[in-house]
């Protein structure tokens, strides 16, 4: 190879690299952060719900917990609230849905809960402690936690049923994903 | 005075005064402490600064957690302070945001790992850039050194002007072999004289050139006393002549041009990356480099399909739907899927009459997006307007009103939804005779695969037509027979045309599915009850 050959190739291997890298940077989307909970223990907090009862999550231990982070003013969250309503209506003893409220007004999110009928636990989280425990950005964000106590699956955003039954199902085995699942979502305040 | 003064002194020990006196103390005191509240509370302040600034703001992303006024930042503000309160270093509560949102939250990345690439590679290019500069003055200064010098041979400068004045024919071989530089000085006179070049551009020009001439002559004077004498090393030519010189600094000058530009370019790139925030929800990045978010500050084109999509949204609300249908389209051929491009389209063709393509576009953007209530309210609509599907335009706009939260907007979708249940049920009540219904039948002797493989044609034409277009047509693809049928006025070939009888009702198994092709041996059949008239039901059409 000729030295003005070598010269060329070497310059373009350098701008291409450069572009791949400027491209690579380009077309990922800056908004999506991934999550390094799953796989590991759900941090544990407790919530005073909107009928006034208190949960703490380390006394779940055993059940299969479906954690939901949603507000009144998403429309994704109202998009899947009677999805979750029926999915958690199928659930047996073992399985607990608990529906935390964030960045919200307390009368918009009991709106929310007698607009669309919602059974299961739900209870707001006023200073956003337990939302950044558990690394939220869009919602709603649902975590699925093993009656061990480790978080199994991540979904941002409205949750298809299917995949909330195939999930569950893993949470209860605890069986973590190795991916975290992506839907329609809003970015949160 | 000093009378006074011993007054002053005596009503300062009277009770009252020592009451103020009391007062004034414990005013002081209160100010102190405050005072040393304030220090710390200000030095606490300043700490959680410090850690927000490092964090990346999980909404607004291009801004810390110190800078940014979005809610989830001030709570994470908050988060920060009471760590800090609880005794946790600045260490640990970097550590906690991290662990709960990776790497990602820290606007500085840690220098450990794959990370060290970013924090190295600056300083490598930077050592790059500078050993290029040094090795470049090196040169540089090399070639000065060689350039002829100040005061030059006047002997040999007195032979350079005597050729150049000469001209061509006179100069001796040696010198014949160096024209070029003569050639130059000659041109340059010639230049000056026809009033082309100033004075002093003439002068310092000259001065040059005779120079480069002086050095080239004497350097053949040295050549030719080394093939005088044979043992001498061959001298190395290394001095470039004028017109490489020029085309390198050519080179230098267009490399000069391509890095401007490169500079200039990345600095509008960036610049029109960036933009204010315009709503909670909003990014200052994106649009322009990542296509995320819903309008940057770019200005539309065929590469900035978010400052396009805002375009044709004004052009949309002004109802200059000349404007706003290029700027959707610019969207859509970045992104054909994209939903709200698509929903524009879909309102922009449903206001002009298409409902086909409008519906085809609204499908496109619910498809991407099935919750995209500017889709599913333009489809509602146009299904409810165009009277087509009013079940369908009530299913899409029940949809809408269970996204859409309390207010006027969704009062208006509800409004709406009751509208349609009206006409909904009219045709409940109205009379029947809109439609033909019945069934066709495939006749033993004919195979059933090659039925399931086909499109079954229900043609209906008008009474008395044998050919021309037929008023409407159903088309069933792989029919298991018997197929029951049902056709009307949503059945029609043309637009807007009436399902009306008296019709003639025919029925066709297309073997390959393409209705203008007609393979031998299809089955095919004519209704006995011909003509038929809408209305007509229990219809019996034998494939033969």
């Amino acid at each position: 190879m000729s030295p003005a050959a070598r010269r060329l190739l070497l310059t373009l291997m350098a701008v291409g690299a450069l572009v791949i890298l400027l491209g690579y940077g380009f077309y990922r989307d800056p908004r999506y952060i991934p999550s390094p909970l799953v796989g590991n223990p759900a941090p544990d907090f407790s919530l005073t719900l909107f009928d006034g009862r208190e949960v703490r999550l380390s006394e779940l231990r055993g059940k299969t917990v479906m954690l939901d982070f949603w507000a009144s003013w998403c429309l994704p969250c109202r998009a899947e609230a009677r999805d979750l309503e029926a999915a958690w209506k199928r659930q047996g003893d073992d399985v607990v849905f608990l529906g935390i409220n964030i960045q919200d007004k307390e009368a918009d999110a009991r709106k929310f809960i007698e607009e669309f009928g919602i059974t299961f636990a739900n209870g707001p989280d006023p200073d956003g402690k337990i939302a950044v425990d558990y690394g939220v950005w869009g919602i709603p964000e649902a975590f699925f936690v093993s009656p061990a106590g480790r978080i199994t699956y991540k979904h941002v955003g409205a949750i298809p049923p299917a995949v909330l039954a195939t999930k569950l199902e893993d949470a209860r085995r605890d069986r973590a994903s190795a991916e975290s699942g992506r839907g329609e979502h809003q970015t949160i305040r | 005075m000093r009378f006074r003064r011993n007054e002053e002194k005596a009503r300062l020990g009277e009770p009252g005064c020592r009451r103020v006196r009391d007062v004034l103390a414990v005013i002081g005191a209160l100010l102190l402490t405050f005072s040393v509240h304030a220090r710390a509370d200000q030095e606490l302040e300043d700490r959680v600064r410090a850690i927000a600034s490092e964090l990346r703001c999980v909404v607004c992303q291009n801004l810390s957690v110190a800078d940014s006024p979005a809610e989830m930042a001030v709570q994470m503000r908050g988060i920060v302070r009471e760590q800090l309160q609880a005794g946790k270093t600045p260490d640990e509560v970097r550590a906690y945001f991290v662990s709960k949102y990776g790497e990602w939250v820290l606007l500085a990345p840690t220098a450990q790992g794959f990370n060290l690439t970013v924090w190295i590679l600056p300083f490598v290019v930077l050592l790059a850039g500078l050993a290029f500069a040094a090795w470049f003055l090196h040169r540089w200064s090399r070639r000065r050194a060689r350039e002829p010098e100040d005061h030059p041979d006047p002997e040999l400068l007195e032979r350079v002007r005597a050729a150049v004045a000469a001209g061509d024919e006179t100069a001796d071989s040696t010198e014949s072999a160096r024209l070029p530089i003569y050639q130059d000085l000659r041109e340059l006179e010639f230049d000056h004289q026809a009033g082309k070049l100033s004075d002093a551009d003439y002068e310092s020009l000259k001065q040059r050139y005779e120079r480069q001439a002086v050095e080239l002559l004497r350097e053949a004077g040295a050549a030719a006393a080394v093939v005088r004498q044979p043992d001498a090393r061959e001298p190395e030519m290394t001095e470039p002549t004028p017109s490489r010189w020029s085309k390198r600094s050519w080179m230098m000058a267009g490399g000069a041009a391509l890095l401007l530009a490169g500079g200039v370019t990345l600095g509008l790139l960036l610049g029109q990356s960036l933009r204010p925030r315009t709503s909670p929800e909003d990014s200052i990045t994106g649009d322009f480099l990542t296509g995320t978010g819903p309008g940057g500050i770019g200005q539309p084109g065929a590469s900035n399909p978010a400052a396009a999509l805002r375009q044709g949204q004004e052009a949309f609300q002004r109802k200059d739907f000349k404007a706003a249908i290029p700027a959707f389209q610019t969207v859509l051929r970045h992104d054909s899927g994209h939903p709200a491009a698509n929903a524009y389209m879909g309102m922009i063709l449903a206001q002009a009459g298409h409902v086909d393509a409008a519906l085809e576009a609204l499908d496109r953007a619910l498809a991407r997006t099935p919750n995209f209530p500017l889709a599913l309210w333009a489809k509602g609509m146009v299904l409810f307007q165009d009277g087509r599907d009013p079940a369908g335009a009530r299913e899409h706009l029940e949809r809408l009103e269970y996204l859409l939260p309390e207010g006027e907007q969704r009062n208006a979708v509800r409004d709406l939804i009751a509208r349609i249940g009206e006409q909904v049920r009219e045709p409940a009540g109205a009379p029947v005779e809109a439609r033909i219904e019945g069934t066709v039948e495939l006749e033993a002797g004919h195979a059933a695969e090659t039925a399931a493989q086909g499109v079954l044609y229900i043609v209906a034409r008008p009474a008395g037509a044998r050919s021309g277009p037929p008023l409407a047509v159903k088309r069933v693809v792989a029919p298991a027979f018997p197929v029951a049928f049902s056709l009307g006025p949503g059945d029609v070939m043309i637009q807007g045309t009436a399902f009306e009888g008296p019709l003639n009702l025919t029925a066709r198994l297309d073997s390959d599915g393409d209705p203008l092709t007609r393979e031998p041996g299809e089955p095919a059949g004519v209704y006995d009850g011909n003509p038929v008239s809408p209305g007509a039901r229990n219809v019996v059409v034998k494939l033969r």
